[in-house]
């Protein structure tokens, strides 16, 4: 398998109330812009859920963008709230210290999926 | 007389006019006349009814069409030119008058001759008075009646008071806003026993006494009451409304209040609104405007009573499981101290079940709503004749408890309680409650984010302080540091030794503000300047990429730095660059001098250029760089320290700056701080030494030599490439840290480095030894662009990251430059 043939995608729309927004691939400086417009667009409609299970891997260009969304969420008033990733994309939050950052929805209620 | 007392009985009949004329036309035909016409008064004279003896529809219609007569002054006895029409011998024109008015004309026709004679007017007038007030009895009824039509379709109660204080008229709606079956019960029964069964507030939430009822204000003699504001709780029901009532008064000749009017307006769903809104709006800007939330919060409860409740309470989760109440308020101020007693002696636990309802609601994230709780239940709930007794005085009748809900999580319950009695909280209170509670859980959660933000300072902020003596090999370095904060055991003051390539740089700063967001900004600007120097290895790059990154960070974010770049060897030049902060002081032979020249403070402009002065130093030197937090302190006579004490204290200790730094924490203990203090002294008897090159470069395996085109799509070539190169050699955990490295290493080479483009290449190398991996990548250079004004997407993180994963890492050479980083 050529990893190279898996294309980053960004699904938009999905889960109960259609607030999902899942990337699929690899998120960094090439990528990001994809998945920031998308970001917007699901959070102009109030609530945003980033699903992180589809990504196989994450830089600090996409933790960058995690975190603004998590800032804007707070100042713009929409809901935002992160559903974890693998294990190595996880590991970015927490080295670099951010995890509590981020809302996940994991870490409060257990309503994972 | 028998026509005079039928005549009587129309006057005395309660029958509408259209009812009436036909009765007097049957009384009048043909007994006293062949034909009758009733004309109405002055204002409108047509024909009101006519009849002819019978029955003549087309001439009834003719005479109809005639002019009308008028009322005479007295009774007249018809010509038979003037019968003309009537075709009729002989006719009497009769005024008729009631209250002392004109009120219209009666005319009889006869086709005898002579059948009326003057004989007969004096009769005949009596009759027509009498049939008159008959027909303004009539008119009055049907007046009345078209006006209690129109009263009654209104909507807002209408009630009439005369001055006894009893109901004359009222409209159905008023009858429906008293809870009464009809307007005849309403009216038969007296207001103030109507009233009774409400419980009155005014506006601002004190009890209408009874004297001072809705329907009284007749007695009160206010020529145009204003309208009144009045909150009206329904004692058995609970029912909460808002009323608006607006009163008329009618007063006498004499001016005494005869009658009053009230229009009652049920403006509940208005008011209800209103006050949401305002509530909402008002929480907000206090939640938004302050950082001190715990006052922010207080703030917020007070502002539900008296709109929303009698007393509130704020309650979140504390220490141990137990709930704390973080803000109180209470309708009667003095209860505050009630409710905190109350909670002091019997704590709530989070997990209990027996302790009300917060804690469910927590639980649970439901909504609890009670009404009509009894002084019984009271009773049950208490554990003690003290309880009881504190529960007594706090009022209990009603209660609302909203979970304070942000983002999914429960954070708290906002209780809202009715000491009223009867009151009891419907939907549209928990509607604006819950909106309430929403807010302040997001604030709540923002604040917490605040707080995490400052837990991360501190540890992003614990490098600084244990670092007491950064290691400088060849130099001697001693430092002072001391926080102001209280919060937050890192301060906004910083320091660091930075190696780059090309020798090292000494940075002191200092951010405005304190506390916990002082204390971010503080790493943050540490770990700038320490990226950016370690790239650049020059003292002016690394100002300017610490003022753009404040400036991108916005909301006024501003650094003060000193950096002193030292020569690589003694006797050197050193370079100092001030941007806003306190000069240096050079000491030499036990002479202190100022050093630099200051620049605009970071953060402050756009774009600036720092002046760099230099200065030669030789062996000995002592170099002290502070804050001005040494000399704001103030002494304890109440003067500030100062720049002529802080000179005595340093020539004092001439070259040792080990001294020196316990003299001035000696001298630290006698002041009173007022913003963080740093002191960071340094003697440099030989050269300081370079950074020291990684050590895997030797004996190791080739693993990857790769050129690849710049562009956004070059991390990920990298990261492909290493993968494959690795072949699952190394654990998951270090090939993922790899990978972000390797990812963070060519991005940084291509937003800084001169690689945007495809044109220009970077390179990326890996050898490996044993389980330990090095990375090397270079870019084309010039290294860091400070020229470059852009956004910096990484914010900083990646250069943290390459610190926590990597056991070691450094930079060589300026143009191309080459990060290497080794991981094991």
């Amino acid at each position: 398998m050529d990893p190279d043939e898996i294309e980053f995608t960004v699904d938009v729309g999905g889960g109960a109330d259609g607030s999902l927004v899942a990337p699929h691939g690899e998120l960094d400086m090439a990528t990001q812009g994809e998945l920031r417009a998308a970001l917007e667009q699901q959070a102009a409609r109030g609530a945003v859920t980033l699903d992180l299970s589809g990504l196989r891997f994450l830089d600090t260009s996409g933790l960058r963008l995690i975190l603004e969304t998590a800032e804007a969420s707070a100042r713009d008033g929409f809901t935002f709230s992160v559903l974890p990733g693998i294990p190595a994309v996880q590991r970015l939050f927490d080295v670099a210290g951010v995890r509590e950052l981020v809302p996940f929805a994991d870490s409060e209620e257990g309503d994972k999926p | 007389m028998e026509l005079l007392t039928s005549a009587g009985e129309i006057a005395d009949g309660r029958v509408p006019l259209d009812a009436v004329v036909p009765r007097l036309l049957d009384l009048v035909v043909p007994t006293l006349a062949d034909c009758c016409v009733v004309y109405g008064d002055g204002s409108d004279p047509r024909v009101i009814g006519v009849r002819v003896a019978g029955s003549d529809p087309a001439r009834e219609a003719a005479i109809r069409r005639e002019p009308p007569h008028r009322p005479p002054a007295a009774a007249l006895l018809l010509s038979e030119r003037e019968l003309g029409p009537f075709a009729a011998r002989s006719g009497v024109l009769l005024a008729l008058r009631a209250r002392g008015q004109p009120t219209g004309a009666l005319l009889l026709a006869s086709c005898e001759p002579n059948r009326y004679t003057p004989a007969d007017l004096r009769f005949l007038q009596v009759f027509a008075g009498r049939l008159a007030v008959g027909l303004d009895n009539a008119r009055l009824l049907t007046a009345e009646r078209q006006l209690e039509a129109l009263v009654g379709a209104l909507e807002d109660a209408v009630a009439v008071l005369d001055g006894g204080g009893r109901i004359v008229m009222a409209n159905p709606a008023a009858a429906r806003l008293m809870q009464v079956d009809s307007v005849e019960v309403l009216i038969a029964t007296p207001p103030a026993q109507l009233w009774e069964r409400f419980a009155l507030y005014d506006a601002d939430g004190r009890p209408l006494a009874a004297g001072n009822l809705a329907w009284a204000r007749a007695r009160e003699g206010e020529r145009r009451p204003p309208p009144r504001l009045v909150r009206r709780i329904d004692r058995e029901t609970g029912d909460q409304r808002w009323l608006l009532l607006k009163s008329s008064i009618l007063r006498d000749d004499r001016d005494r209040p005869v009658m009053a009017m009230y229009v009652t307006e049920d403006v509940t769903a208005v008011r209800r609104a209103e006050l949401g809104q305002r509530l909402l709006a008002e929480a907000g800007r206090i939640l938004s405007s302050s950082l001190d939330l715990d006052a922010s919060l207080q703030e917020v409860v007070e502002l539900t009573v008296p709109a929303l409740a009698d007393w509130c309470g704020l309650e979140l989760p504390g220490s141990g499981g137990m709930l704390e109440l973080a803000a109180v308020a209470h309708l009667d101020p003095a209860k505050v101290a009630v409710a905190h007693r109350l909670r002091a002696r019997h704590p709530v636990q989070l997990d209990g079940d027996g302790d009300g309802a917060a804690p469910g609601v927590i639980r649970t994230g439901v909504a609890f709503r009670m009404d009509n709780i009894s002084r019984e239940m009271v009773r049950a709930a208490a554990v003690d004749a003290e309880h009881l007794e504190l529960l007594d005085s706090l009022g209990l009748s009603a209660l609302l408890v909203v979970p304070l809900r942000s983002g999914g999580n429960v954070l708290g319950a906002l209780t809202l309680v009715s000491s009223q009695a009867h009151r009891r909280f419907d939907d549209a209170d928990e509607a604006v409650a819950t909106a309430l509670a929403q807010r302040v859980a997001d604030a709540l959660r923002n604040a917490r984010l605040l707080h995490d933000r400052a837990e991360i300072a501190n540890v992003l902020s614990a490098g600084l302080r244990p670092e007491s003596s950064p290691v400088l090999p060849g130099c001697k370095i001693a430092t002072v540091y001391r926080p102001a904060g209280e919060e937050v055991q890192a301060g906004g003051d910083f320091y660091d030794v930075i190696d780059t390539p090309s020798g090292s740089i000494v940075v002191m700063g200092d951010v405005v503000g304190k506390g916990a967001p002082a204390a971010a900004l503080s790493a943050l600007s540490r770990v700038t300047l320490r990226t950016a120097g370690r790239l650049t290895g020059q003292a002016a790059a690394a100002l300017d990429e610490l003022n753009h990154a404040l400036r991108r960070r916005g909301a006024m974010s501003l650094c003060t730095v000193v950096a002193i770049a030292l020569p690589t060897e003694l006797p050197g030049t050193a370079e100092v660059l001030l941007a806003g902060h306190p000069p240096p002081l050079l000491v030499r032979d036990g002479v202190a001098t100022p050093l630099g020249e200051s620049g605009p403070m970071l953060g402050a402009v756009e774009v600036a250029e720092w002046p760099v002065a230099t200065v030669e130093l030789a062996l000995d030197d002592v170099i002290v760089l502070y804050t001005d937090g040494v000399l704001d302190s103030i002494l304890p006579g109440g003067d500030r320290f100062g720049e002529e004490r802080l000179r005595r204290l340093v020539e004092g200790a001439g070259s040792d700056v080990e001294a020196l730094a316990v003299s001035l924490t000696a001298e630290l203990e006698l002041l009173r701080l007022r913003d963080d203090v740093a002191m960071l002294a340094i003697r440099c008897p030989g050269p300081p030494a370079l950074l020291a090159r990684g050590t895997l470069s030797d004996g190791a395996e080739p693993l990857l030599e790769l050129r690849l085109p710049g562009g956004p799509e070059a991390p990920r070539a990298a990261r492909h490439a290493l993968t494959e190169a690795l072949g699952g050699r190394l654990s998951k955990r270090i090939e993922g840290d790899a990978l972000i490295v390797v990812s963070e290493l060519v991005s940084n080479a291509i937003r800084h480095g001169g690689a945007r483009t495809p044109g220009a290449d970077v390179s990326v190398h890996a050898v490996l030894r044993g389980a330990a991996l090095r990375i090397e990548v270079t870019d084309p250079g010039p290294g860091f662009d400070p020229g470059g004004h852009g956004p910096r997407a990484d914010g900083g993180y990646g250069l943290l990251l390459l610190d926590r994963m990597a056991t070691g890492w450094g930079v060589s050479g300026s143009d191309p430059v080459t990060v290497w980083v080794e991981l094991q």
